[in-house]
This record gives structure tokens, sequence and C-alpha cells, in this order.
């Protein structure tokens, strides 16, 4: 076919360029509508694919999101390697273990936490903490207990072991009303008050180390906390995955987490589709009317080209072209602005570096020219319905 | 070369053409007039392959165009006839060898040494590369006479070629029009002038959409 020729290819090629930079305020117009909706929806896609991670990230600082306790039974320190490594590459954000345990101070029996000083905040950033964490025969008090026994830092106070919760309740275990039993003691200073406006304002937080001293069987835990940065769905893969690690174990999100964090994400990615919407229709609505105008400007060119012989296939072939140029035009550009959009929302707001959606970028290209095409169909058919006896009628 | 028998155009109640029969042989220089609203569009319409008859035949090289779909007609529009317009009708952001080409283009295969041969035809070699803009209104008139002609048209159709020329171009048309019907080619010329009309082989009248 002549019209494949390289010379029908190259004069092709220059009436479409000749023809966008005579009228290049109106093509301006068309490109720029595209570069800005691939722009938003490019930026608006990358923020709501990373969303997932970044808010997850974010909602770290509300505590652990999964917490791993024992079917039946304790758990051993030497478990917590086996469960670290279940997470199989998750971004971990903080780890932690406790032992639950019952001690005597005055005569009561108090519930008794012992804590790893070194990772407890990476866990339970929340804890306020007036003073200083324990070390050696040190104790931090609950803010409940401080107030009713009247302790602040620098008081003593004697621990008496007791008989360990049969089924510990891992964040609020009740006190024994079991007989005391013969154990060990320990003479401890208060270092500080702890307040969470939770359980832990009624217990005592000690050392681990001191816990195996008083209470015997080193190494026993009853909790482990981890802050895992992942998606709710992913989360409960992941915690499939840590109780299949260690025979005896349960692991589980933490559901009020979890659920708020879906909330939340599904919120913002149906505001986030909402708003991709508007700009999708906005763009198509600017690219038609743009395309209108250039079709109704052209009418006599349009005209003249069919009186030399044009078919209505020549016809709508050349607009869609133009369409198609100034999608991949508005596209490509559009795209790079909306990832370098996305970083900068992302660094701005998460103060992290946007994780890129490689695959999102031809995509987002393709998304622009479809776009741009089909909003420019329309007057491309009025381009092609275009009679050519107007040339006569000295029009 | 041309036959229209009984041929009558309406828009509507309108009736532009009524029952004209009109014969034009092959190589003969047919001169048309008449008033304004006459119906010497509508008659190029359909000689033109831009529109079909409402009733009666329009036969064109054998082509009956009354029965033709949309497709057909443009086929027979582009290689039979060629166009020349009063306002030229030149695409503005194309230089004047790109127009001709864009003829060649739609008709089959564009040649820049042809298009610059015909150019050089109607005298304008050395302003190929001119946008119509830079041309004068004789020479973008003799742009749309090469274009007319690039594809050897068996009819060349003229709808008031000289009536935004000054005499001296008007001249210069009008000897390439006599250069090309002593060669053969069959031309209908629309005119208001009668001088121009003068020139032809043959005049018809037309007024209230019949042949006067």
């Amino acid at each position: 076919m002549a019209r494949k020729s390289p010379a029908a290819r190259k004069l092709f090629r220059h009436m479409l360029l000749a023809s966008l930079l005579r009228r290049r305020s109106r093509a301006l117009i068309a490109a720029l509508a595209v570069t800005v909706g691939a722009t938003t929806l490019t930026a608006l896609a990358s923020i709501s694919l990373d969303l997932d991670a970044q808010l997850s990230r974010q909602l770290r600082s509300y505590g652990a999101n999964l917490v791993v306790t024992a079917e039946n039974g304790r758990l051993s320190a030497a478990d917590v390697p086996s469960f670290a490594a279940a997470l199989n590459g998750a971004e971990v954000a903080g780890e932690s273990s406790y032992r639950y345990e019952i001690a005597q101070v005055r005569q009561q029996g108090l519930p008794v936490v012992a804590i790893d000083p070194q990772t407890v905040f990476s866990v339970r950033p929340y804890w306020s903490v007036l003073g200083e964490l324990p070390e050696g025969n040190q104790v931090l008090v609950g803010r409940d207990i401080a107030e009713a026994m009247q302790l602040s830092p620098g008081a003593t106070m004697t621990l008496t072991a007791m008989d360990s919760p049969a089924d510990p309740a891992p964040q609020s275990p009740a006190p024994s009303t079991a007989a005391p039993v013969p154990a060990n003691e320990a003479r401890v200073q208060v270092v500080g008050t702890l307040s969470t406006g939770g359980a832990e304002d009624g217990q005592l937080v000690i050392t681990q180390a001191l816990a195996a001293e008083l209470f015997g069987d080193p190494g026993a835990i009853d909790l482990v906390e981890f802050s895992v940065v992942a998606g709710t769905e992913d989360l409960t893969v992941i915690a499939e995955r840590t109780q299949a690690a260690v025979g005896g174990s349960q692991a589980e999100p933490v559901k009020r987490l979890a659920s708020a964090e879906a909330k939340v994400q599904n919120t913002l990615n149906s505001m986030l589709a909402v708003v991709s919407i508007v700009v999708l229709a906005l763009t198509a609505i600017t690219v038609a009317t743009t395309m209108l105008a250039l079709v109704a400007e052209r009418q006599t060119e349009i005209a003249l080209k069919k009186a030399l012989g044009a078919t209505n296939g020549d016809v709508r072939r050349e607009f869609l072209t133009e369409g198609l140029l100034l999608g991949i035009i508005g596209g490509l550009v559009g795209t790079l602005a909306g990832v370098g959009l996305a970083a900068l929302v992302s660094f701005q707001v998460f103060g992290r570096e946007l994780t890129i959606s490689w695959p999102l970028l031809p995509a987002s290209v393709l998304g622009s020219v479809l776009v741009a095409v089909a909003a420019g169909y329309p007057p491309v058919r009025r381009a092609a319905s275009v009679s050519p006896a107007i040339v006569l009628r000295g029009e | 070369m041309l036959k229209l028998e009984s041929v009558t155009k309406a828009y509507g109640q309108l009736r532009a053409l009524k029952e004209v029969s009109l014969q034009v042989d092959a190589g003969e220089w047919l001169s048309v007039m008449g008033p304004s609203g006459s119906g010497k569009t509508t008659l190029m319409n359909l000689v033109g392959c831009l529109d079909t008859p409402t009733s009666g035949k329009v036969l064109l090289d054998g082509y009956d165009l009354g029965t033709a779909t949309g497709r057909e007609l443009t086929r027979i529009r582009r290689e039979t006839v060629g166009l020349i317009f009063q306002r030229f009708h030149l695409i503005p952001h194309l230089n004047a060898v790109e127009n001709i080409m864009v003829a060649q283009y739609y008709h089959s295969l564009p040649d820049e040494r042809e298009a610059l041969a015909a150019l050089e035809r109607v005298g304008l070699a050395e302003r190929a590369k001119h946008l119509p803009h830079q041309l004068s209104g004789g020479e973008q008139q003799r742009v749309c006479v090469a274009r007319a002609l690039i594809n050897y048209p068996k009819l060349v159709l003229a709808d008031e070629p000289t009536g935004n020329l000054d005499e001296d171009n008007e001249q210069r048309v009008l000897d390439f029009f006599g250069q090309l019907h002593a060669e053969g080619t069959t031309l209908i010329v629309v005119t208001h002038d009668p001088k121009v009309a003068a020139l032809g082989e043959r005049l018809i009248v037309l007024d209230h959409g019949r042949i006067a």
C-alpha cells in the first residue's frame, strides 16, 4: 500500500507535527491536561500502593501488633530466635519478651512483669516512666500501686516470690489467691513509676534476671511481642507462620491495631479512588473539548483533504494519531512528575523514601494514552463526518 | 465523459437543481454561469462526487454516482476529478510542494520530484518551499492548479478560479487552462466573469436550478 512507503510516512509525520505546532497552544492545553491527569493519578497510585507499608510504620508507635504466647505452660527465651526467623524478611520494628509472676509485698500479692529493659520501648513506646527502667535489684512501680502503697523513687521494699500463675494472662494477670509457698526474697529499690493507662499501672516491673533469681526457671517467658511493618493481610499470614515455627505456641495479630489499620487504609484508598475518578473525568473532558475545538478550527482543512481523496479512515487515523502523540507526551511527563510528587509527599508526610512500584510507570503511560485516545474519539468521529462539499461553498 | 439525466437535487423542501440534463464530452471546455443561488455549487458538488442526486442519473467516466457508496465516491473523485477552488484552500502549515504532495498522498504515493515538476510547470519552482502566507494570491492559485493536476485527472472542475486574482494572474491561470484544454483535459469552469466564460467551447447558464 502506497501509504506505507517511506515518503508517505515522512509526509504523514510532517503533516501531523506541523499541524500540532501550528496550533501549539491548543495542543499544549491537551498535553497539559494529560500531564496533570497522569501526574495526579501516578502520585495517588504510588502513595496508595505504598500506603500499606507507610501506615504500618506510622502505627508502630502504638505498640506491638503481633503477640506470641504459649498454648499451655510457658515459652522459653530460646524460642525467640525461631519466632524471629519465621518473620522471614518482614521488617521488624521492635521485639521484646515478658514473664509474669506474682510477688508478695507487705503481705499483699501483686502481679509482677519481668521485662528486658533494652528492648521494651521498641514495642511499648507509649510507656510513660517517671524515673528510670529497673536494673539489677530495682523495681518500677505501676502508678496505681505507687499511689496505694505510697511508694516513690528511692523507697525500698521486699519482694517475696509466690507461686506463678497457672494460666498467665499476658497483659493483665490477675493476682493469685493461692497460698504463698516458700520462695526467695529480694530487697529492691523503687527507681520510678510507670503510667500507661492500662494493666501495667497495677503491676511491678522488674528485670528478667531478677525474676530468674526470685522465681527460678531461668529463661522462662510468657509473652513475646513483635512490632512488624506489614499490612493487615500480610500480618495474618506472618502470624500463622510464626505459630507454626514453635510447637505449642500461639501467635495472633493485635486485632485492635489491625482493624484500625485496615479501617484507615480502606478510608484512604476509597478517597484516593474517588479523587482518581474525578481527575480522570476532568482530564478526559479537557482533552475532548480541546480536540473538539481543534476539529472545528480545522474543518476546512479536513474538507479539503476529503475533497482530495482522503477517506473517513484517513481522517480518523490522523486525529487518533494526534491524540496518541499527546497521550504519550503527557503520559511520560506526567508519570515522571507523579513519581516525583509521590516521593515528595512520602518524605514530607511519612518522613521516609517512597518505594516506587515500577510496573505502575508503564501502566500510567499506557493509561494516559488510552484516556487521550478515548477522549479524542468523539472529536475524531466529528472530524470524519465533515462534508468535503464545504470547500466549494467558499467557506 | 459526463452525463446528467433529469437530475434533481433537493435539500428538504428546497430544490437546488430541477430536472437538469447535460452532457460533457471528453476534452471539452464547458463554462457554467449563473447568479448566486442558481444551483452552480450544487452542480459542482454532484459532478465532483461530493454529493449524490435526489433523483435522476449522474454518469461520470462510466460510473453511476447516484448508486455509489461514500467510499466509492471518494475513490472516483480521487482518480477522476481535479478540483480548483476560488479560495485556493492550501494547507497553511505545509509549503507549496508539500501541498501538492498531499494530493499525491491521498491518491497513491507522494513523490517530491514529480510535485516539484508540477510547480515548475506553473512557474513556481523557486517558490516550492514557501508557505502559503508567503505567496501572493496568484501564486497560491497556481499551486492549487498544480495540485489539481498532479494525479492526471480526466476532469478538472474549477470553481471561480480567477475570482480572487488580479488581471495578470488571471491571465496566467487562463493561459494554463488553455494549455490543459489543448492537451485534451476536460474542463468545467464555474465563473461570474463573461470574459472567462467566453474562453470555453460551450456555455451553460443556470437559473433557479434549471439550465436557461
